[in-house]
């Protein structure tokens, strides 16, 4: 199989997850998910905040749109599905990771700080969508290669090879 | 020496062919997801991303950091050494004086949104809680302004505007006014028709709630602020179909040049910021302590009280709101930031406070958009916009009431 291939099918599988994780975060603004959650080892936060109803759409349409790229992969207009849908989990990641910054630097209304409390911070629980982060990343490897292969084309066509 | 139009047209093609290259238009990944950006199917599943990274920011990085940071220099530093510091001081607020009354106000206060003082709620409003607030909208919004996704925004959005008589660029304007009314206001100026300018500052003034007054709301009531916006949204275009319905005038097509998307340069970004945040320094610090200053005089001479009185029928009895919501009201004339600000010390039931909260959204817009609206529509635009605003606090005043009551909140 060539990459592409086994991209196809990672990114599929990937979406299918985001998009299962999604459907969570819908369940957590209803307060559904809240014994799940403990269960869990603890990895999720029982409760989000008033945000919690549009982070689970995004997350949820994030993962049809990955899914939905990554059964024509190859193609410009798939890969390029997937891509806006991986740029949607990142939005979301990237806002929980602004949020634990800031969050352990505002020191809750108060000038006081302790290296405990500054660190605990950026302990678990994590949102659904900085756990998937790691995993979306691969997504940067089939960008700089899409690039490249389309840069070596370029060449070819111009060397008319 | 005349030119013909041919002589013109061939210097033209001689400076093309010595300085334009043409090469074969290849159509690179940044090109498809520019164009999937403008195709509903996947650009309206990335705009609803896109805006909870920009409401999620302005959440974060305005409310939770930059106004959590600021709050302890009041707390604990500011308001404490004013209130030991100016003369005619006391243990209640009977006990003092009438400047101290006016500069620092109630001495009891246990929150700086208690103290009414020019010096003290005045200045922790408008440093604290506005500035971090338009800040933060500001830089998220040129961000998006500088990589080209606005553009795209505008395209995407166009269909939906087009069913209230407006376009595309209308989302402008309405951005722009979720940091602050004002250049809201002046914003309409890219719609075309006087139709088109007229429905835009009505609806803004009287839907869209600028950055200070989302801080203040998130305050308030911070679990519903989603239902509210959500609210609001849904009243714009109600309102908006309404007034296109009746009003006469052109609702031409849009032409729109979309750039590619671009990486933004840090250093114009901050630029942009800094004039934009300048100028709202300029106006609106101004008029929060002008605005404070007003009402505690109004305060002293017992007007507050009277319109309490004289209103306390429609507010109580159509509302459902308790009789002091009537001096913030007064208050949102001058700025309406303070004025929920306002309404968050008087003690009243969450249903109560989200009533209280879309009153003031919908209740005439702060002096300082008021003046830009004379300036922009005229007087007899002012008017229209004053009826529009006069009937759409009392329908969807009373809606919410209603919603309210019927949900049990």
């Amino acid at each position: 199989m060539d990459k592409w291939k086994w991209g196809s099918v990672y990114f599929s599988v990937l979406g299918a997850v985001i998009l299962w994780f999604g459907c969570w975060e819908l369940a957590t603004s209803y307060g559904l998910t809240g014994t799940w959650a403990t269960n869990w080892l603890k990895l999720f936060p029982e409760a989000m905040d008033w945000m919690c109803l549009w982070r689970g759409i995004v997350a949820f349409l994030a993962g049809l749109l990955i899914m939905w790229g990554a059964f024509r992969f190859s193609d410009v207009e798939g890969f390029g599905t997937s891509v806006i849908g991986i740029l949607m989990l990142w939005t979301l990641a990237g806002c929980d990771i602004l949020k634990m910054i800031c969050g352990s630097l505002s020191g809750d209304g108060a000038w006081s700080y302790s290296i405990y409390s500054f660190l605990e911070s950026y302990a678990p629980p994590y949102p659904a969508a900085i756990w998937l982060l790691p995993f979306s990343l691969v997504m940067i490897y089939f960008i700089t290669s899409w690039d490249k292969e389309e840069e070596q084309k370029e060449i070819k066509v111009a060397t008319g090879d | 020496m005349t030119v013909t139009s041919d002589e013109r047209w061939d210097l033209i093609d001689k400076i093309t062919d010595r300085t334009v290259k043409f090469g074969k238009y290849v159509r690179k990944l940044k090109d498809v997801v520019g164009e999937l950006t403008v195709r509903p199917s996947t650009g309206i599943p990335l705009a609803i991303a896109v805006l909870f990274g920009f409401f999620s920011f302005f959440y974060t990085f305005g409310l939770n950091f930059l106004m959590m940071l600021l709050y302890p220099l009041f707390t604990e530093y500011i308001i404490p050494w004013l209130v030991l510091t100016v003369p005619g001081g006391g243990a209640t607020l009977e006990e003092c004086g009438v400047l101290y009354g006016i500069l620092v106000g109630d001495p009891t206060a246990t929150n700086p949104f208690e103290y009414f003082g020019v010096l003290t709620t005045g200045l922790y409003v408008a440093i604290a809680i506005v500035l971090p607030a338009v800040i933060a909208f500001y830089v998220i919004l040129t961000i998006l302004e500088d990589t080209g996704y606005m553009p795209r925004l505008v395209t995407l959005i166009d269909t939906v505007f087009h069913k209230i008589g407006l376009h595309g660029f209308a989302v402008v304007p309405m951005l722009i006014s979720l940091g602050c009314n004002i250049p809201g206001v002046e914003a309409t100026r890219t719609l075309e028709t006087r139709k088109q300018r007229f429905m835009m500052m009505a609806l803004l003034a009287v839907f869209i709630p600028c950055g200070a007054q989302l801080g203040v709301m998130l305050q308030i009531v911070p679990e519903y602020l989603g239902p509210l916006l959500l609210y609001f949204i849904i009243c714009f275009f109600i309102a908006g179909f309404v007034l296109d319905t009746f009003i006469r005038g052109k609702s031409p097509e849009m032409l729109i040049d979309v750039p590619p998307y671009r990486a933004p340069i840090w250093r114009n970004i901050a630029r942009k910021v800094w004039y934009r945040v300048e100028e709202f320094i300029g106006v609106a610090i101004p008029m929060v302590l002008a605005g404070v200053l007003v009402v505690n005089i109004l305060y002293w001479i017992g007007v507050i009280d009277w319109l309490g009185t004289v209103l306390a029928p429609m507010f109580v009895g159509y509302f459902g709101v308790p009789e002091e919501t009537a001096g913030p009201l007064v208050m949102a004339f001058m700025r309406k930031d303070v004025a929920i600000a306002q309404i968050g010390a008087i003690q009243m039931t969450m249903a109560q406070k989200i009533v209280a909260v879309t009153l003031v959204t919908i209740y005439f817009p702060c002096l300082a958009t008021f003046l830009m609206m004379l300036k922009e529509g005229g007087v007899i635009d002012l008017l229209k916009c004053m009826g529009v605003l006069i009937v759409s606090f009392f329908v969807f005043g009373g809606l919410m009431t209603g919603i309210v009551s019927i949900l049990g909140v």
